[in-house]
């Protein structure tokens, strides 16, 4: 049969996303195409608004999904010779354009609360919203944590929307800090790149008390931040489809240029134990960008995981202690593997070493008021380095860190 | 050793260790109850669900394995189980052997070497019980508060002794862990002992397919209703069962990685609107198949029409709709409850009079359960 008369025998589909943003756009999202037995015929990831597909006439269920773990489903009748158009409307995920991105990336965001699958139980009515909310950013530079007054939030009132925040900050170790009258602060990592989106709403619960506030994070590089969605999910098929091995590698190689996507990257490889692909990129990433603790801790476990007779213990123990000293990871993966490093070193050296005992302490403090089901790290405390209690009238802002040595 | 399944042969297979601790003798309510001098042990009683959810997840490890479903055949199931004082019948025929600390040492133990013997194999750890957490998730056994000076005696760490298993060869390692995570105020003011079962090593390489998998957050609780499977056992048999499984290359199998991702969506199901706010914490690597069905699930569905009144005049019907080939029904007065293969259909209502008005839709068909109500005002 000529390639024509195939032609003939196939019918187009066009696939359609509205969403309520061109940015939206651009971040990546899945396209399954199925048949009725739900076998996939067709798999895709689209960066963009429109996507066309020849397919063999019948009936085909189309899926398409987003990183936050959202999903739509259409039926396409396709028919020989012609056109079916789908359009799918991602833009009801989210209550408003400003917050897509979250909705659209972060399955710790929730459903839109303006949505029919917004699950707040039956007394949403009597929730306290919790008010004059003020942020300052906290900056680790020489030992020192520094609170500094730049962040544009104010008194500001928080309920189940929301609001959504742009910061730009200089590349450094740094935490933004959420102060809500009588509770704990939460401090979350800001990732080292110059813009930042924040979005900052009630997390989506059913409790009838003052609600915790949800906080994501991300930056402007879409495919990353995708990938780090689909790890911390767990959704490793996936991720492995969006990013192949070559992907990550090159997000770890462009550490000049983002050391954040680097570290996903790194991330990534780790998982999925392809260590030869990190050649001494790891290596670079933490001596390059000396104020970061994930790429001592990228590079660390690099060292782990390739393991052999010749393990060189001294350099996982140098790195892991200066993950410490650097501060806090950006990503809760980081702040995972450091507990599970410093859990392991404590007991090569049976307790003995104290350095690897005070850098252990330390970071079991983060742990125990750590959020863990977040992408960045965060946690509840008083400051950056002193994680749980609630912060008392009079407050510092400056704070020296022992350096472990 | 409580070996319920005992089939161990050459070659990669499943090993699956249960725990499932109800019965705390020595806590509130036990039939030792003494008083305990660290208020995370005061506040803390007996459970009516651990010892109901462990045995369902052992009828389903069964289940699977008489359907041919493990991808590495089941080789063990070794039971450690403490029921509570008012527990009725578990494990009917089968003696239970107490989920005592030194018996979960023991088990754990063998069931390792077991897992060790083939890199292939496949290695299943589930424990439902009471938990505590700070930064490290500590696991509580029967004989915990013996000793109420030494209140930690009758505890393990978990994630230590997780880490630790590193070292077995078992290259696809899951671990379901059912337990509270709360922290308490004199937690907070205590130096908690590093007591795993066995101490993690650096040499211990990552496995290539890890779940391991928390029933809730950290400082949060895990749930179940009194004498019932609890809420995330529930939601992880049914994951496991079917739930979580798809077709997408053509055979239909459960990943590692949709128990990751998809288990909070399940657990949601388990107990909608009664405002638990569970959610569960999955650390993952790479995803591996590790159930395979012969055939696709069979899912319940149940078609009705609005108004009610028309269902006696309509013809039902669920069709491929690619060959117009399915099931129908003929006009009756209750809802159609069948059961089909998972897939997309076309579902529709017919009249041959003209009070009524036909309707057709297509809906995806996929477990647990499917609800269609046509419109045929």
């Amino acid at each position: 049969m000529s390639t024509s008369a195939q032609q003939q025998l196939q019918g187009q589909l066009q696939i359609v996303v509205d969403a309520h943003t061109p940015d939206s756009d651009l971040i990546p999202k899945h396209l399954q195409i199925m048949g009725a037995d739900l076998r996939v015929q067709q798999s895709a990831w689209m960066n963009g608004k429109n996507m066309e597909q020849e397919l063999t006439p019948g009936v085909y269920m189309v899926r398409l999904n987003l990183a936050s773990g959202k999903h739509l489903e259409q039926v396409a009748h396709i028919q020989e010779g012609q056109v079916t158009k789908l359009d799918f409307d991602i833009s009801r995920f989210s209550p408003r354009e400003s917050q897509e991105w979250a909705y659209l990336t972060k399955a710790s965001a929730g459903n839109n609360p303006e949505g029919p699958a917004y699950r707040s139980g039956n007394k949403k009515e009597s929730v306290r919203l919790p008010n004059n909310i003020t942020a300052q950013r906290w900056e680790l530079k020489q030992g020192v944590w520094t609170a500094t007054d730049d962040i544009p939030i104010k008194n500001v009132s928080i309920d189940e929307v929301g609001e959504t925040y742009t910061f730009y900050v200089p590349e450094a170790m740094q935490v933004l800090e959420l102060q809500v009258p009588g509770k704990a602060s939460c401090f979350v990592s800001l990732p080292p790149v110059s813009e930042i989106i924040c979005m900052i709403k009630i997390a989506e619960g059913p409790e009838n008390v003052v609600p915790e506030l949800d906080i994501s994070i991300s930056t402007p590089n879409n495919k990353a931040q995708v990938l780090l969605s689909l790890i911390t999910s767990g959704d490793m098929a996936r991720a492995k489809s969006l990013s192949s091995v070559k992907d990550a590698a090159e997000l770890l190689y462009s550490k000049m240029r983002d050391p954040a996507a680097a570290a996903i990257g790194g991330y990534f490889l780790l998982k999925t134990g392809e260590l030869e692909k990190m050649h001494d990129w790891a290596n670079n990433l933490a001596d390059w960008f000396p104020w970061m603790a994930d790429g001592a801790i990228i590079h660390a476990w690099q060292v782990i995981q390739q393991g052999g007779p010749d393990m060189n213990i001294k350099a996982i123990r140098d790195r892991l202690i200066e993950a410490v000293n650097r501060g806090i990871p950006v990503y809760t993966e980081g702040l995972r593997l450091l507990y599970d490093g410093l859990t392991m070193l404590s007991f090569e050296f049976k307790q003995q070493d104290e350095a690897v005992e005070q850098a252990f302490a330390r970071i079991k403090q983060y742990m125990a008021y750590a959020d863990m089901s977040q992408e960045t790290t965060t946690f509840t405390g008083i400051y950056p380095d002193q994680p749980g209690g609630t912060k008392k009238e009079d407050t510092l802002s400056s704070r020296p860190v022992k350096k472990i040595e | 050793m409580a070996l319920y399944f005992n089939q161990i042969q050459q070659g990669p297979q499943t090993h699956i260790l249960i725990i499932g601790v109800g019965g705390y003798p020595y806590l509130n309510g036990g039939t030792q109850a003494i008083p305990q001098t660290f208020d995370g042990a005061q506040l803390l009683g007996q459970l009516s669900s651990p010892p109901v959810s462990a045995e369902a997840f052992y009828n389903m490890a069964m289940e699977l394995h008489n359907e041919g479903a493990w991808i590495k055949p089941l080789g063990s199931v070794n039971v450690l189980v403490s029921p509570d004082p008012t527990a009725g019948n578990l494990f009917a025929g089968q003696t239970l052997e107490p989920a005592t600390i030194s018996n979960i040492e023991n088990a754990y133990l063998d069931w390792k070497k077991l897992c060790n013997s083939d890199p292939e194999n496949v290695a299943i750890f589930f424990f439902c019980g009471h938990g505590l957490d700070k930064g490290e998730h500590y696991l509580l056994a029967e004989d915990f508060g013996q000793r109420p000076e030494m209140p930690w005696k009758g505890s393990f760490a978990f994630d230590m002794t997780r880490r630790a298993f590193f070292s077995c060869k078992a290259r696809t390692q899951l671990f379901f862990i059912d337990a509270c995570r709360q922290l308490t105020s004199d937690m907070l003011r205590t130096d908690l002992p590093a007591n795993p079962i066995e101490p993690p090593s650096l040499l211990a390489k990552d496995c290539a397919f890890n779940l391991t998998q928390k029933a809730a957050a950290a400082n949060e609780s895990a749930y179940g209703k009194k004498n019932e499977v609890s809420f995330y056992t529930k939601a992880l048999i049914g994951a496991l069962k079917g739930n979580a499984s798809n077709n997408d290359i053509g055979e239909w199998r459960i990943a590692t990685g949709t128990l990751s991702y998809k288990m909070n969506s399940f657990l949601q199901l388990e107990a909608p609107g009664e405002g638990y706010p569970q959610r569960c914490i999955s650390t993952t690597s790479d995803t591996t198949d590790i159930i395979r069905f012969t055939k696709p699930p069979m899912v319940p569905l149940k078609i009705t029409c609005t108004p009610d009144a028309a269902l006696p005049f309509a013809e039902l019907s669920c069709l491929d709709p690619n060959t117009n080939q399915g099931e129908r029904r003929a006009p009756q007065g209750d809802p159609w409850e069948t059961k089909i293969k998972a897939g997309l259909y076309k579902i529709e209502a017919s009249f041959s009079g003209g009070q009524y008005r036909s309707n057709a839709i297509f809906r995806l068909v996929t477990p647990p359960s499917v609800n269609q109500i046509l419109n045929c005002m």
